[in-house]
């Protein structure tokens, strides 16, 4: 408990000199042809920056632009606005093929579905050594050897000369997704996007992958985009949590802070919904069916307002933006208040 | 109508693999009575969806059930002839499957698939039964004219639950309906399941992987472990006073949103190959309480103030139990 207090602390003041940034990114899709061409917009004007070694938690309903968030940061889909600085450096200027291969190698992604993100055909060491060869071509065969069996060690999976050789058939749903851990980890990378890593898994195992995202952070200095619809586990494992719904991050800030004190009313919906075996029922949300919209040509105004309880006028005309409301903590949100004594 | 609704005794399900049998669901005892809400609880391969199965008698080969009785109102299914259950099912009890969205035919609207069930069972039943069931989970009877690619995962789920609801059967079976839907979905539907059952009054069996997900809304609780019910007892008692080691694990790898922030550990390593149990108590492996005996003696459930667990902590006493064995 306490080492992980002190931790935070750490993380906190490492914080300063951010791995990546987003500057007002964007990202939209056509949808239909013809006469009926639409844009949906999966991102919209979004800002954030992840420090050294920090785990950043993005939650929210599905559609509501995570995933999109982590293939642009992957650089699987381009921005249609704003911009990604990597270390300070402008995405867009990655243009020689070392360039974007050392941002690959850098800032690697883990797959939600650890059934179908490994070759079954090849025995699990092929895509570490694989990535190995690519990503840091000084190593000599037996060195990548080696390095693969000091990453699968490092995922927790031992003995690591007994696992590589194994086929993904003969592994655990857990322990697949360790692989996935590892492919990333051969990278050296500096931040892992983590897409859903444990939904798919049982619930008796995803706590030992979020203890292992916490301890790569701390063995290897890696940072995280963790990306999950449970805010439970997002409160486990991350040190700041960001809440996004229909293409916009609504809230953001520590994550105690955000669960102690939400601001958005939407914080407050998803806050509700998680089932707490430890807490009395929460009521207040049963009028609720959680259709999260499609975000088709929209026209200004808060994105939440059809859901809202304390809509008023001006949602309807006025795109909120994030405002700071209290201690590195900010809110989309016309109606949420400050914190008592904080000025903005 | 007895209370008793469905009693399920001394039920085992044996794979055939060939070589060495796998024994998914191994002399599982389960009472519902009417109206009763129970959870079933447990890891992926733990068999909980082939239970359900064998209780609905739907189960296809290399699987089969090898002993013990379903008693459905009186009358054991497990002997019944195809042509009679095809009468019960459905009308007196309904499963709602897992990944209820894909159990919808995408080429058909989803009237008319209500129409298919009805046909199907030859019930004569009111014209405006489909809009009124479809109204009944809260979705506008306009949509029975909905394709399913037209409704989102949500719907999709409800539609399934409203069809099961065509006959007003006595039981609904429903395995993992919500896994495949968001937070603030999943409880929802969560509340409705309730609510409809509260209000016609028919039992669930509701299968899950996510114990915090039943602990506010069912009655009973059966926590499995590899082919075994393991706990047992009311869901209130089970969640406060967990008698069985993998129950409170269970419970442990739940981080909270309330709460204290503390390390959680989960369950080491994984669940047992079935087809070559370990010896003694199957959860030894991986058990933080295991002793010398547990490796040795096969455990029976045992009653514990007002819950029944598998573990041989609560043996009446270790030397009565060896004779046993």
């Amino acid at each position: 408990m306490t080492s992980m207090d002190t931790e935070s602390r750490e993380m906190t003041e490492s914080a300063a000199a951010p791995v990546i940034e987003a500057r007002d990114l964007s990202r939209h899709f056509k949808v239909g042809r013809g006469f009926s061409r639409q844009m949906l917009h999966a991102v919209d004007n979004v800002n954030f920056s992840i420090g050294r070694q920090e785990i950043v938690a993005l939650a929210g309903e599905s559609g509501s632009g995570k995933s999109t968030i982590a293939r642009l940061l992957a650089g699987v889909y381009k921005p249609t606005g704003g911009e990604i600085f990597y270390q300070g450096r402008a995405m867009s200027t990655f243009r020689s093929r070392k360039d974007q291969l050392s941002y690959r190698g850098d800032v690697p992604m883990v797959f939600q579905d650890p059934f179908s993100s490994l070759n079954p055909a090849f025995r699990v060491s092929h895509g570490i050594l694989r990535s190995l060869k690519l990503h840091r071509p000084e190593f000599s065969g037996s060195q990548r050897e080696d390095e693969a069996a000091r990453v699968i060690e490092a995922v927790g999976l031992t003995p690591a000369g007994d696992i590589m050789h194994r086929y993904p058939y003969e592994l655990s749903g857990g322990q697949r997704q360790r692989i996935g851990f590892a492919q990333a980890l051969a990278h050296k990378p500096k931040l892992i996007l983590a897409d859903e890593p444990v939904s798919m898994l049982d619930v008796s195992i995803r706590i030992g992958l979020l203890n292992l995202m916490a301890e790569l952070r701390r063995t290897e200095g890696v940072s995280f985009l963790y990306i999950t619809h449970d805010i439970a586990s997002a409160r486990y494992v991350a040190d700041r949590l960001m809440i996004m719904y229909a293409g916009h991050i609504v809230e953001s800030g520590p994550a105690e802070s955000v669960l102690a004190n939400p601001k958005h009313p939407y914080t407050d919906l998803l806050l509700g919904a998680v089932p707490d075996p430890r807490a009395p029922l929460a009521a207040g949300i049963e009028g609720d069916t959680g259709e999260p919209p499609k975000v088709i040509d929209p026209t200004p105004g808060c994105r939440f307002r059809w859901r809202c309880p304390l809509a008023v006028d001006r949602c309807h005309v006025e795109t909120p933006v994030l405002r700071r409301l209290g201690e590195d903590h900010e809110a989309a949100c016309h109606v949420a208040e400050p914190d008592p004594g904080f000025a903005a | 109508m007895p209370d008793q609704l469905l009693e399920v005794r001394d039920l085992t399900v044996e794979y055939d693999t060939g070589q060495h049998p796998v024994v998914a669901v191994d002399h599982v005892d389960l009472d519902v009575q009417a109206g009763e809400f129970v959870g079933v609880v447990g890891e992926s391969g733990c068999g909980k969806s082939t239970l359900l199965f064998a209780i609905a008698h739907l189960l296809s080969s290399p699987a089969a059930i090898t002993g013990g009785s379903v008693k459905f109102l009186g009358q054991n299914l497990v002997t019944m002839s195809e042509k009679k259950l095809a009468s019960l099912r459905w009308r007196d009890f309904s499963v709602v499957m897992q990944s209820a969205m894909n159990a919808l035919n995408p080429v058909k609207s989803i009237g008319a698939q209500f129409h298919d069930t009805i046909m199907a069972h030859d019930e004569v039943v009111d014209d405006n039964r489909p809009a009124e069931v479809l109204r009944l989970v809260g979705i506008d009877p306009i949509h029975l004219k909905s394709y399913p690619h037209q409704l989102s995962g949500g719907m999709r789920q409800r539609a399934m639950i409203a069809m099961a609801l065509l006959f007003t059967p006595d039981l609904i079976i429903m395995d993992e309906p919500t896994s495949a839907l968001d937070v603030v979905a999943q409880r929802s539907l969560m509340v409705q399941i309730k609510e409809l059952q509260r209000k016609l009054g028919f039992a669930v069996i509701f299968v899950t992987h996510d114990m915090s997900l039943v602990s506010h809304f069912s009655d009973k609780l059966v926590v499995m472990y590899a082919g075994q019910v393991v706990e047992f007892g009311a869901t209130r008692a089970v969640f406060d006073h967990p008698e069985h080691p993998y129950s409170e694990g269970l419970l442990d790898a739940f981080p909270s949103i309330r709460g204290p922030k503390v390390p959680l550990t989960g369950i080491p390593g994984s669940p047992p190959n079935l087809a070559d149990p370990p010896p003694g108590c199957r959860f030894q492996p991986r058990c933080p309480k295991a002793f010398e005996d547990c490796p040795k003696i096969e455990p029976d459930l045992y009653q514990v103030g007002a819950v029944q667990s598998r573990c041989l902590l609560h043996a009446p006493s270790i030397a009565s139990a060896r004779e046993v064995s």
